[in-house]
């Protein structure tokens, strides 16, 4: 039940509790209280925060006076910030500076999986037409539907090369919706499917996907529809663009085409899910330490409230959904978590290209005592903000 | 035809072949779109099936393999700068003949018929002439979906304003003239005056503007897709400089993938704004030269301005 | 005849003042992307809180007599009260000087928009003053030495930045300036300063302004160099700068005493109706160097979807220009003796 906790927060009930929906939503936040480390001292929307340390902090007062957390405006001003000292910590930057601030005698770099480890997703519209949602639209490519193509798909996905090109090598090839940084409830066991072209071809020779007329597209078997697919990514993913134009070409190798269009979030929400009004989108997850809720995705209980993406529907998983729920061994649970994650790499909802690592660094000369040596990093987090000191 | 009118095009044409300023623009015209065309056969790499690149390809500086560098995806920068061309040119043709067609048919009609229509012509125009087109173009772009073509459609629609005004007073001023007046008096339809009369002495303005409003079509798709409105399927030399920009070009020191296309950009702008000014000074020959100079010398006007905002008030009135 | 054109000018300006209010009220409602569902953000939120949301915004309303939206159209129920929809409270809100409550930051619109506004006002407002200092000396020297190596010079170097992309010089200029001369990468001063005195505060604004700041004035120095050479020129081809000539006086004088306060006349409507390319000039500035103006808050403003943000940005942009250019037209006027009399 970690993962429920991780994300309700303690509302003092003197405050809130008369409170109606109605005022929450009203309530704009202006006057903060809090009980941690530090104070907000200033707030400039898209500016900075500065933050006083507070004095009275029942554990450990930190030894720096406060701290700021400044906003800019691309991740390469960023980084050159840093370069020049003009800040001492970022906490993102472009995978394409690592290898100028290695070289940087001063700065050190961070590299690991972080605190809420990010999954990015492939999404296939696979709502079966019978749990089509009330509002949903349900316009999926029927193609998409057919395993078989979809296990091409996944044949002609260069893991290795989008995690080379996109991440610059900071990541790990992905699986399932389950990440590589949730430890023990990572099934490592699992074969993925290897990036090879003829294989991807040959499935759909097979399954007698052909290109009919000749324009480099294969056709359905009934010779009706194109093999053509929309792809789209949210636009607020930098990485979006980049990856949707690798995949087009290497599934365009297959003879699959794709339409590709990055939308915002918002319209995204409104084509995903539950509508279903999308063949393919590239998206993400951030995870919770507790799998349950990347696990619920899949759920067929989820397709009309949204959560479902894909619209994956199969009694076998919801069964085991719901017996890890009630499950109290930890070891038993672990198991059956295994187990969906097997059913989803071989049934395919999504294409997971990859998980990626976050990177941060610091400047060496101006504080010590990050906690860099945690498998989780979030060199923000007041658990490091509190240990550094001033370097002498 | 046409060239029996003093000032027509072929005379133009002629006269513009004289004129250095404009013939520089012109060659780097023609060499960008040979650029553009040859592509595939210039090209090191085919952009639709490069060599599979890995971490190693990444912002690799000029060398022979990649002339003009690797960008973030270990692309070689030649070749998209190459087919980029195409992308940027193509928006920049396009969405002027749309501003140049929507333009010079409101000029010619707001002149040609006068009264209300005029009037009424000019008002829109005139509120068109203030909104700012920049973030009127970035607010329906970015709401509608991204493709070339709304791209296209967006820099045409906003961009005629200053080629309706252009056209309307030189058409007004033709229309003045006596062997327009000796036309109608014989009974000449109005089809006909404007094909045989006005139209040969508007089309060189129309032939300046429209070389001026491909060079702001490019700079204003450039824009665009720098701030990421851009259609991913189609990139241009702004798209490129979106992914340099957005994806550490400059933390890793790949110089290189910012510079060829924006200097690809200024080249074709250049280009564009000479011709421009060849054929402006061409046209207009009045002011060789003034009373304090000792030389024979062509005057520069600058390009945005004549057209964009000639003072209103002498011809409102 | 004067009055009457003055009032004329006026209510034309009104007019168009008018036309862009409805403009940009139902641009945003015609262009695909619903405000209310951007306003609501998450499709999961109960209909009642998807409803309380509405209500705060204002977007439980029909749109205008008969339309209860627009995207889709559905003409409900035509016998509201118009002056109970969403076009009328718009209006009458702006009228109080109301433009809404941001999605994204929940905070007033006229409150944002008004510290961004001084913001991109100082930063335009000194890049302008140099352009176009340095834009008309430049200018002149060059009209003054025609056809001499000094003169193509100053053209080529004005033709190029005239072509030069905004948003492209502003990059190569960040990282040439924070590499080589150690200035800071963005924003407006430095975060959490304390400053010494207030001399030490414009210091710290001055330096984080510098490379925006020759970025903007590169850009349109090259425009106004152009127009004062090439209106310094006309000036100078008239015949009484001849009869000058002839008086005896030598080319400094008549420049001094003839030729350039007509030269400047083109000039002064220009600089005024430029509001409308500083604007984007802005949008593309603000971006690259992270400063906090009106332009970056357009674009933020796209990114995400705060519809009043836009509207009330596009509003303020929009009626600048346009009383900009009723102040160019009357100074116009004003100035130049020509254009008097209708």
């Amino acid at each position: 039940m970690e993962s429920q906790l991780f994300s309700l927060y303690i509302l003092p009930e003197h405050l809130w509790g008369e409170k109606t929906a109605q005022a929450a939503i009203d309530f704009t936040n202006d006057t903060m209280v809090g009980s941690g480390p530090f104070k907000l001292a200033e707030y400039r929307q898209n500016q900075f925060v500065r933050l006083d340390t507070n004095q009275d902090y029942y554990g450990s007062v930190p030894k720096v006076d406060g701290a700021i957390l400044q906003t800019y405006g691309n991740q390469d001003a960023l980084v050159q910030a840093l370069k020049t000292g003009e800040v001492d910590m970022i906490t993102e930057m472009p995978n394409t500076a690592v290898a100028a601030l290695r070289n940087d005698a001063n700065i050190q770099l961070v590299v690991g999986a972080p605190l809420d480890p990010g999954v990015t997703d492939i999404i296939f519209n696979l709502v079966p037409p019978d749990q089509c949602p009330p509002d949903g639209k349900c316009t999926g490519h029927p193609a998409l539907k057919d395993l078989t193509v979809r296990k091409a798909l996944a044949h002609a996905t260069d893991k290795q090369q989008l995690i080379d090109i996109v991440l610059l090598g900071l990541g790990t090839p992905g699986l399932t919706l389950i990440p590589d940084g949730l430890g023990v409830y990572y099934n490592n066991t699992l074969q993925d499917y290897a990036f090879d072209i003829a294989t991807a071809n040959k499935l759909l020779d097979d399954a007698g996907y052909k290109d009919v007329n000749g324009d480099g597209v294969r056709e359905t078997p009934d010779g009706k529809a194109p093999l053509s697919f929309r792809l789209n990514w949210a636009g607020d993913m930098s990485s979006g663009p980049r990856i949707a134009e690798l995949l087009s070409k290497t599934w365009g190798e297959i003879g699959i085409k794709v339409e590709m269009q990055g939308l915002d979030p918002d319209t995204l929400t409104s084509v995903c899910c539950p509508a279903f009004d999308y063949d393919i989108i590239i998206w993400g997850w951030g995870s919770d330490p507790d799998p349950a809720f990347l696990l619920s995705v899949m759920t067929t209980d989820e397709i009309p409230t949204g959560t479902s993406e894909s619209g994956y529907s199969n009694p076998e998983y919801d069964e085991l959904f719901a017996q890890q729920a009630v499950e109290t061994d930890k070891e038993k649970r672990k198991e059956l978590i295994w187990e969906m994650q097997a059913i989803a790499l071989r049934d395919l909802p999504y294409i997971i290209p990859y998980y990626g690592q976050n990177v941060q660094a610091f400047r060496k000369d101006r504080f010590q005592g990050w906690i860099t040596d945690s498998s989780k990093i979030a060199l923000e987090d007041p658990s490091s903000l509190s240990l550094i000191e001033p370097v002498k | 035809m046409e060239s029996s009118h003093p000032g027509g095009l072929t005379a133009t044409m002629r006269n513009f072949s004289r004129n250095r300023m404009g013939m520089v623009g012109l060659a780097m015209l023609l060499l960008a779109i040979a650029l553009a065309v040859f592509a595939p056969v210039i090209a090191p790499y085919d952009p639709a099936k490069p060599p599979r690149a890995t971490i190693m390809d990444i912002y690799l500086p000029p060398s022979a393999e990649h002339p003009f560098g690797t960008d973030d995806a270990g692309q070689d920068v030649l070749t998209n700068f190459l087919y980029g061309a195409r992308v940027s040119l193509m928006v920049g043709f396009f969405a002027s003949f749309i501003a140049v067609a929507i333009g010079g048919v409101m000029g010619l009609s707001a002149g040609f018929i006068g009264g209300r229509t005029d009037n009424i012509l000019m008002r829109f125009t005139d509120i068109m002439l203030v909104i700012p087109d920049l973030p009127l173009a970035v607010v329906i772009v970015a709401l509608t979906k991204p493709s070339l073509w709304v791209i296209v459609l967006v820099i045409g629609l906003l961009g005629w304003t200053s080629t309706a005004r252009l056209i309307r007073s030189q058409t007004l001023s033709v229309k003045q003239r006596r062997f327009v007046t000796r036309a109608r008096a014989v009974g000449a339809g109005n089809f006909y005056i404007i094909r045989r009369h006005i139209l040969p002495l508007v089309l060189p303005l129309l032939v300046v503007n429209t070389v001026l409003v491909i060079s702001l079509a490019i700079l204003n798709e450039s824009t665009l897709s720098f701030l990421g409105l851009g259609d991913p399927t189609a990139p241009s030399w702004g798209q490129m400089l979106n992914f340099a920009f957005t994806r550490g070009a400059m933390s890793a020191g790949g110089w290189w993938a910012l510079l060829a296309p924006g200097i690809g950009i200024v080249w074709v702008v250049l280009a564009c704004t000479l011709i421009g000014q060849g054929l402006e000074q061409v046209l207009n020959p009045r002011l060789a030269s003034h009373n304090l100079s000792s030389t024979k010398q062509m005057i520069l006007r600058p390009p945005r301005t004549q057209s964009q905002h000639a003072p209103q008030a002498p011809d409102q009135a | 005849m004067r009055n009457r054109r003055l009032i004329n000018k006026v209510a034309w300006a009104l007019f168009t003042i008018c036309f862009v209010i409805v403009l940009n009220f139902f641009l945003f409602r015609i262009l695909p992307g619903d405000p209310a569902r951007a306003g609501i953000r998450d499709p999961r939120l109960t209909a009642e809180a998807q409803q309380a949301i509405r209500v705060r915004f204002g977007l439980d309303k029909p749109v205008i007599n008969c339309f209860a939206s627009i995207n889709p159209p559905k003409p409900a129920d035509c016998f509201v009260n118009p002056l109970d929809t969403q076009f009328f409270i718009y209006v009458g809100n702006l009228f109080r000087g109301e433009f809404g409550i941001s999605y994204h930051s929940n905070q007033p619109v006229a409150q944002v928009l008004a510290e961004r506004t001084w913001n991109t006002l100082l930063l335009i407002g000194v890049a302008q003053f140099l352009a176009i200092i340095l834009g008309v000396a430049l200018g002149v020297i060059a009209a003054w030495k025609l056809g001499t190596p000094v003169d193509y010079s100053a053209l080529i170097f004005s033709l190029v930045a005239w072509s030069l992309p905004t948003f492209w010089l502003g990059i190569i200029l960040l990282f040439w300036g924070s590499t080589n001369l150690g200035l800071p990468i963005g924003g407006m001063v430095t975060p959490g300063m304390n400053y010494a005195s207030i001399w030490a505060q414009v210091i710290d604004v001055g330096r984080h302004m510098f490379l925006p700041t020759l970025t903007y004035t590169i850009v349109f120095l090259g425009e106004y160099m152009l127009i004062m050479r090439s209106s310094l020129i006309d000036v100078l081809s008239e015949d009484y700068v001849l009869t000058a000539k002839a008086k005896g006086l030598n080319s400094y004088q008549i420049l001094k005493a003839h030729a350039l306060r007509n030269a400047m006349l083109p000039m002064v409507t220009i600089i005024a109706l430029n509001l409308g390319f500083t604007v984007a000039g802005a949008v593309q500035i603000e971006t690259v160097f992270s400063w906090p103006g009106l332009g970056g808050a357009i674009y933020e403003a796209v990114g995400q979807r705060d519809y009043p943000m836009l509207q009330g940005a596009f509003l303020l942009l929009a009626v600048s220009v346009i009383v900009a250019n009723l102040v160019a037209d009357l100074l116009y006027t004003y100035l130049d003796p020509r254009v008097q009399l209708e």
